[in-house]
């Protein structure tokens, strides 16, 4: 049965596929509970203590503030930006819209540590001091084009007629965004905000150029890494931010599920 | 004109001469792009209206204008009296059932009807209780709590007619308003449409690009190409009495043969038809071309009659070949052949009319001769182009 050997590998293949994405990622819960500082085999016995110890370093709790601070305040602001720039793009026609669609697209794929040179050269120049405002407007920068794309994705599978509905209807323009763009828009909304709190959350190039006194979560993991002793903590708190993520995640897709059909047919 | 007097005075006498809508030399250009030029046009009070035309010829600019949903570039539109031509959409006493359309997603059916009502001031159970009168007059009563994704397209196109019918409009636009539904749909919901537009009275002006939906709904048409009105008339005076080729061949099948005016004898004008030779004919509209003029000579399929032999008085005949015929369940349609024409004559038949009086095309495709014949009477003789 020449079909079912295909079957088969194909099976291994999907198996090995799915190891080689979680089983490294997976090491960070299993050596968070082991007591040792040693990342290594054998495993030793089962512990709790480097949560302990992350909660009580005063340092790393302020570093996860800072982090999530800049992520909400990136995510936030990137997708109101991103919102604004999508529906002016998707629903009218302007001279230069093209032009301007690409510039907005352009620092995706501009690399982060040419973006963060120029960034501290210009700061330097007009003598800005480094601090969690020019990270966060670092992330803002690199952000955004994301945020755009994906509002301009939701917004153009939506039927135009909606909006030009809801102000036959007796609806002002700025009502007719809360009452009608705004609501079928949600689903977007939320992968957005989620998409651009990950990309300032986990930064590390911009901000490691930009930082002043406070750093990020990133920058003090990096610190830590020279101190073996202090390993296991890093990795309890990868494993909080782990369990995070899949909980956040999972609501996401929950309500981009729920989202109603927009295509209005 | 004695041929409309069997359509049902609907509008009543009282509202007749009313108008409604006037618009007065509208003009949109889309860059170097005429969508329309110089339209003028008065809609009267009550009547259900069809702007037809081929795709592109602005009908929809010109819905869309009337809508606010795109601005003039030059002209006015007055809706009862009042300057509306720059005056935004949701301040319009105007509504629009969209070609999609446009029920909100995110709403119920009875969300979607009230949607209009936030602002009119009534309070909740006053808008709830004219949602559920609104859902009864389209026979929605009881969908109200519904999805618009539980909805099939009829009903869809009810809670989008009803949706802006509860805003009361002085005039109702409507963009190809049954184009999503399937033909049998179509059929029943023509004249449910129309029915329910003659109850409430109020002007429905609608557009569509199918021929036999604005003749069987409107009270009168305008047929626009171009971005311009080339004739503006009831279904019946469209048809009998076009006043070009164009409209003549837009609207139905039109035969149409060159000719020149040789004589006037009474009402009635003697032409020198070229392949037809010569034929004499009352025309049915006031056409009177002077002697030598050239002109286009216009009968409908249904008109002409193929027999075996010359019909005789009151009619002109001239012998062809049958060269095909096509079966159409209620109607035949035959193919005549006449010497020294490009194309074919079409002769529309009822499907019994003929049965066992004629031979029919030959299966080996040898063309039978035959008469084809036309009454004097009823013809329209059209500006040549």
């Amino acid at each position: 049965m020449r079909q079912r050997g295909i079957q088969s590998w194909l099976g291994l293949y999907s198996l090995l596929y799915v190891a080689f994405i979680y089983v490294p990622v997976l090491f960070l819960p299993l050596f968070s509970f082991n007591d040792g500082i040693y990342v290594a085999f054998p495993l030793k016995g089962f512990t709790t203590r480097w949560y302990q110890e992350m909660a009580n370093n005063t340092a790393l709790i302020d570093a996860l503030k800072n982090s999530v601070l800049v992520g909400c305040t990136v995510a936030v602001i990137s997708t109101a930006l991103g919102t604004l720039t999508a529906r002016a793009l998707t629903r009218y026609r302007f001279r230069g819209r093209k032009t301007i669609f690409g510039l907005i697209v352009v620092p995706l794929v501009i690399p982060f540590i040419i973006i963060g040179v120029a960034l501290l050269v210009l700061t330097n120049r007009l003598g800005i001091e480094p601090s969690l405002w020019t990270i966060g407007a670092a992330h803002l920068l690199i952000a955004t084009p994301f945020t755009t794309l994906i509002m301009i994705s939701r917004l153009e599978g939506f039927d135009a007629s909606l909006e030009e509905a809801s102000q036959d209807l007796g609806e002002t323009g700025w009502m007719t965004f809360w009452l009608v763009t705004f609501p079928l828009a949600v689903p977007g909304i939320v992968a957005s905000l989620l998409l651009s709190f990950t990309e300032s959350f986990d930064e590390f190039i911009l901000a490691f150029f930009l930082s002043g006194n406070e750093v990020t979560l990133p920058l003090y993991i990096w610190g830590q890494l020279r101190f073996p002793e202090r390993l296991p903590m890093v990795l309890a708190l990868g494993a909080l931010i782990l369990a995070a993520s899949f909980v956040i995640v999972s609501f996401a897709e929950w309500v981009r599920r729920r989202g109603v059909n927009v295509k209005g047919k | 004109m004695s041929k409309m007097t069997n359509i049902p005075a609907a509008t009543g006498a009282d509202t007749e001469n009313k108008s409604m809508l006037s618009i007065r030399n509208l003009s949109k250009h889309f860059g170097s792009v005429h969508a329309l030029d110089h339209v003028d046009l008065d809609i009267r009070e009550g009547e259900f209206f069809g702007l037809l035309g081929p795709s592109g010829c602005g009908k929809t600019t010109l819905l869309r204008i009337l809508g606010g949903f795109e601005t003039p570039s030059a002209g006015e539109i007055m809706i009862d009296g009042q300057d509306v031509s720059h005056i935004a959409p949701n301040r319009r006493p105007v509504n629009t059932v969209f070609q999609s359309y446009a029920i909100f997603p995110h709403l119920t059916v009875a969300q979607n009807v009230a949607y209009g009502l936030r602002k009119s001031g009534l309070s909740k159970e006053e808008i709830a209780a004219k949602v559920e009168v609104a859902l009864q007059m389209v026979q929605l009563d009881g969908y109200g709590s519904r999805g618009a994704d539980q909805l099939s397209g009829g009903q869809r196109q009810r809670v989008a007619l009803v949706r802006a019918l509860v805003k009361e409009p002085k005039v109702l636009l409507l963009d190809e308003p049954l184009g999503a539904l399937d033909k049998q749909l179509r059929e029943s919901m023509q004249l449910e449409l129309r029915a329910l537009q003659k109850r409430l009275g109020i002007t429905f002006v609608f557009v569509t690009h199918d021929q036999e939906e604005a003749l069987s709904m409107s009270d009168r048409i305008a047929v626009m190409a171009e971005g311009r009105v080339l004739q503006v008339d009831t279904p019946r005076g469209l048809y009998e009495v076009p006043a070009s080729r164009r409209v003549a061949e837009f609207i139905g099948t039109m035969n149409i043969f060159e000719a020149r005016v040789s004589g006037h004898e009474r009402t009635q004008v003697a032409l020198d038809a070229g392949p037809l030779g010569r034929v004499l004919i009352e025309p049915a509209n006031a056409a009177r071309p002077e002697i030598g003029a050239s002109v286009s000579l216009g009968v409908r399929p249904e008109k002409l009659s193929i027999t075996d032999a010359p019909r005789g008085a009151g009619f002109n005949s001239v012998e062809g070949r049958l060269s095909a015929s096509a079966y159409f369940g209620d109607r035949n349609h035959f193919f005549v052949e006449l010497d020294g024409l490009p194309r074919p004559v079409s002769v529309a038949t009822q499907s019994d009319a003929l049965a066992g009086t004629l031979p029919g095309v030959q299966p080996n495709g040898e063309a039978v001769r035959v008469w084809l014949n036309w009454p004097v009477a009823g013809p329209v003789l059209l500006p040549a182009e």
